[in-house]
């Protein structure tokens, strides 16, 4: 490609009077139609475009005289256009289909939309007419039970004007505005409006005595209540809330708010999860591709058909494109409603509102994500033995989650222990040495039970063998969470050895590795009451003694 | 007048619906606008000096539709033109390179601009060449897509990738503008294959529907 300048040769010396076209807005006539033709019909007859905006020599455009023109590429298949729409399908094509759905249209959105929309602020004045005769009406009907209402209430109230109360119902405005363009009264009656509430409440009052109009919800002032409450407003309510209010500014700001809010919730660990922005659920429209991708050679398969063009003369493209061209350089500020042009950026400035809707297009954090586990990280299901690694599973950065202790320790294995030169804060009290000490406690042989002997683990054992544990525990293996001096944990020392000596002998309580020996064993249930048979043994035996 | 020659047929309706392209330089605004009004492409760029304009009459019997379609250049210097291509459009087609993810990005200025002279035209977001799209690696051009779909929505309107050189999805731009001023179901199923010329137009661009194109009937126009 190259990028060439227009030839201006190469455009037909033509103004719109030296074109033939089929249709063009200064071609059309202004009266004498069935329908009038608005001031939008002609696209370019209202804007003019910018000031600096100048004809070419092929195409005539201007402001002032509102001329344009443009060749016109006419006479596709009316047919063919419409049988891709459904409404046209395999249907007669008269005129009335045609209407039907392009009239009538029309007609509907200038009713939706109003003149006044269109005509700018043009119709405003009649609606203010029709408001204020409205408003005299409703004054008319309503005055003598408004103010017999507020002699009820007991309550003096200055009148205010009539006409605000149709402020609180803007969409009796908005009727008027839509209803009373474009259609005139059937029934003669030009401010009746089928829809409004207002307008439905001014029937009611026409009809009716005045002095049996009724409270409505569409009549507000006329509740005492709401006279009461008004009464109480003041008219510089503003005024004095903010002089209630003074307040400094900065104590507004976010006094206690740590700087970790401004992060972003999803600074997630990147070695432990996977943050993907997941496309699809923000373009839930696109479908993944299952086969292959298009290639050129097959782009034929998304070609329209092509038109059945008759042959006619057609002017070449160069000579039916019309060109308008600026007069002035870009470098001219200008302004054009909201919009003000800057001359240094060659930008529009204004409608800065509408970069935010691709706020979230362009920022990733608030696109929608999928956190996942990275898949390596998963522990294994394979049986059999494990390496450590793959059996404490999760890794965040250099700590390993140890799944049996439930505990986080270091990968690399260089756990420091800031705590091991602090001096155990328990003395040792245990002048016994009973070997095999540790975290589970002491095994110990009971020569006089029936039972195997077993290892104490858990705190039921303990019932039994309270003597060894208590004096075989290392006491600097656990963590010191109560702080007990060495006066009382004598004397717990020796209220265990009394109670040791009275209960000692008696029997086991079960756990679940003394189960376990017990069933490779043979032995007899333990859960069942055959331990209530030693006890009775040992009683009878006692006693005979 | 009309009643005193029973044989002069009915006043024609025309509905005169002016379409703006807008986008950045060498896009193919201007090969859009000729390929669908004339049915020719040139490969030979020719830059757009202003506002190139054209239009295309259609005829439906007791009335017309008359396109006028008018191309801003895409320079920036231009740009001060751009309320000739938007204001008063019934549509306005955002257009960019399927080649160049630049020029998608630039579609974010070119909506604030013209939507900020025309709030009420129907938007189009138009993906062009998409048959030097394909030859792209296909994780771009699933990237592309994705992030088009998510301009399109979020400016409301109907995605399309077109390919002005092979004659695919031209004239369905031009008709999703039709149904989506005239409330017109359009028989055309949506294209929603990452890879595939896009065509997803049902729910987009339904919200604001512009004022329905203009009419008028200038009296005597042959038939």
């Amino acid at each position: 490609m190259s990028i060439r300048p227009v030839n201006l040769d190469e455009f037909a010396e033509t103004s719109f009077e030296d074109i033939e076209a089929t249709v063009s807005p200064v071609n059309w006539p202004r009266s004498n139609t069935t329908r009038q033709i608005s001031p939008a019909s002609s696209p370019l007859k209202a804007q003019g475009g910018p000031p600096s905006t100048a004809s070419s020599e092929s195409t005539t455009f201007s402001k002032n005289q509102k001329r344009y023109s443009t060749h016109t590429e006419s006479d596709e298949d009316g047919s063919a256009f419409l049988d891709d729409f459904e409404e046209f399908r395999g249907k007669k094509r008269d005129d009335d289909l045609v209407k039907r759905h392009f009239i009538q249209n029309y007609d509907s959105d200038t009713i939706k939309h109003g003149p006044g929309i269109v005509e700018g602020d043009n119709g405003y004045d009649n609606d203010e007419d029709e408001l204020a005769t409205l408003t005299q009406r409703f004054a008319k009907h309503m005055q003598p039970s408004s103010t017999n209402g507020r002699n009820l209430s007991g309550i003096s109230r200055p009148r205010k004007q009539v006409g605000s109360s149709f402020h609180k119902q803007p969409q009796s405005m908005l009727n008027l505005r839509g209803h009373s363009r474009d259609r005139k009264p059937s029934n003669g009656r030009p401010y009746e409006l089928a829809n409004s509430r207002s307008a439905s409440n001014l029937r009611v009052a026409s009809r009716l005595n005045p002095s049996t109009v009724q409270y409505k919800k569409s009549m507000p002032a006329l509740s005492r209540y709401d006279i009461i409450r008004e009464e109480n407003e003041r008219d510089d309510y503003d005024e004095a809330f903010e002089d209630d209010l003074k307040f400094e500014k900065s104590l507004l700001q976010p006094q206690f708010l740590s700087d970790d809010d401004d992060k972003s919730p999803l600074n997630l660990s990147p070695s432990q999860y996977t943050v993907t922005a997941d496309d699809s659920l923000l373009t839930p429209q696109l479908h993944k591709r299952h086969f292959e991708w298009v290639k050129p050679s097959q782009l034929g398969m998304f070609r329209e058909p092509a038109k059945s063009s008759k042959p006619k003369k057609r002017l070449s493209a160069s000579r039916r494109l019309k060109t308008i061209k600026q007069e002035i350089d870009h470098n001219t500020p200008m302004k054009k409603g909201r919009m003000v042009y800057n001359p240094e950026t060659l930008t529009w400035e204004g409608n800065e509102q509408a970069l935010s809707k691709f706020r979230d297009v362009d920022t990733f954090d608030k696109k929608a994500i999928v956190i996942k586990e990275k898949p390596e990280l998963q522990p294994p299901d394979e049986g059999g033995k494990r390496s450590k690694f793959k059996q404490h599973g999760k890794v965040v950065g250099r700590m390993m989650f140890d799944q049996e202790n439930l505990c986080w320790v270091r990968v690399d294995g260089n756990e420091k222990n800031p705590f091991k030169e602090i001096p155990e804060f328990f003395p040792r009290t245990s002048n016994v040495n009973v070997p095999g000490t540790g975290m589970n406690g002491v095994s110990s042989k009971r020569s006089q039970s029936h039972f195997a002997p077993t290892r104490e683990s858990g705190r039921f054992a303990s019932t039994a063998t309270t003597r060894f544990h208590s004096l075989g525990t290392n006491p600097s293996l656990h963590d010191s969470t109560f702080s007990v001096d060495s006066k009382t944990l004598e004397r717990f020392y020796h209220e265990e050895n009394r109670w040791s000596k009275k209960v000692g002998g008696w029997f086991i309580l079960r756990d679940v590795e003394s189960e376990e020996y017990d069933a490779d064993e043979g032995l007899p249930d333990s859960k069942g009451n055959d331990y209530m048979y030693e006890i009775r043994n040992m009683v009878i035996s006692s006693a005979r003694n | 007048m009309a009643s005193d020659v029973p044989s002069l047929p009915p006043p024609k309706n025309t509905f005169t619906i002016k379409i703006g392209l807008i986008g950045d330089a060498q896009v193919g605004k201007t090969s859009l606008m000729v390929k669908y009004v004339e049915n020719v492409f040139d490969e030979e760029y020719t830059q757009t000096l202003g506002v190139n304009c054209l239009s295309k009459k259609i005829t439906l019997g007791s009335a017309d539709i008359l396109f006028y379609i008018m191309d801003l250049g895409g320079q920036r210097e231009f740009i001060n033109m751009l309320p000739l291509a938007s204001e008063g459009a019934k549509a306005i087609v955002f257009l960019f390179d399927l080649t160049r993810p630049e020029t998608l990005k630039s579609i974010q200025e070119w909506h604030r601009q013209a939507t900020g002279f025309n709030e009420r035209a129907v938007p189009l977001l138009v993906g062009t060449k998409y048959d030097l799209f394909v030859n792209l690696d296909p994780d771009l051009q699933a990237q592309i897509s994705k992030q088009s779909m998510r301009y399109a929505q979020a400016m409301d309107a109907p995605l399309i990738f077109c390919s002005t050189s092979h004659s695919i999805n031209v004239q369905k731009i031009f008709k999703i503008i039709i149904a989506k001023l005239y409330n017109l179901t359009m028989r055309a199923s949506e294209i929603k294959q990452i890879g595939d010329p896009l065509l997803i137009y049902k729910h987009l661009g339904g919200t604001r529907r512009s004022a329905s194109a203009s009419s008028s009937s200038p009296p005597g126009t042959s038939t």
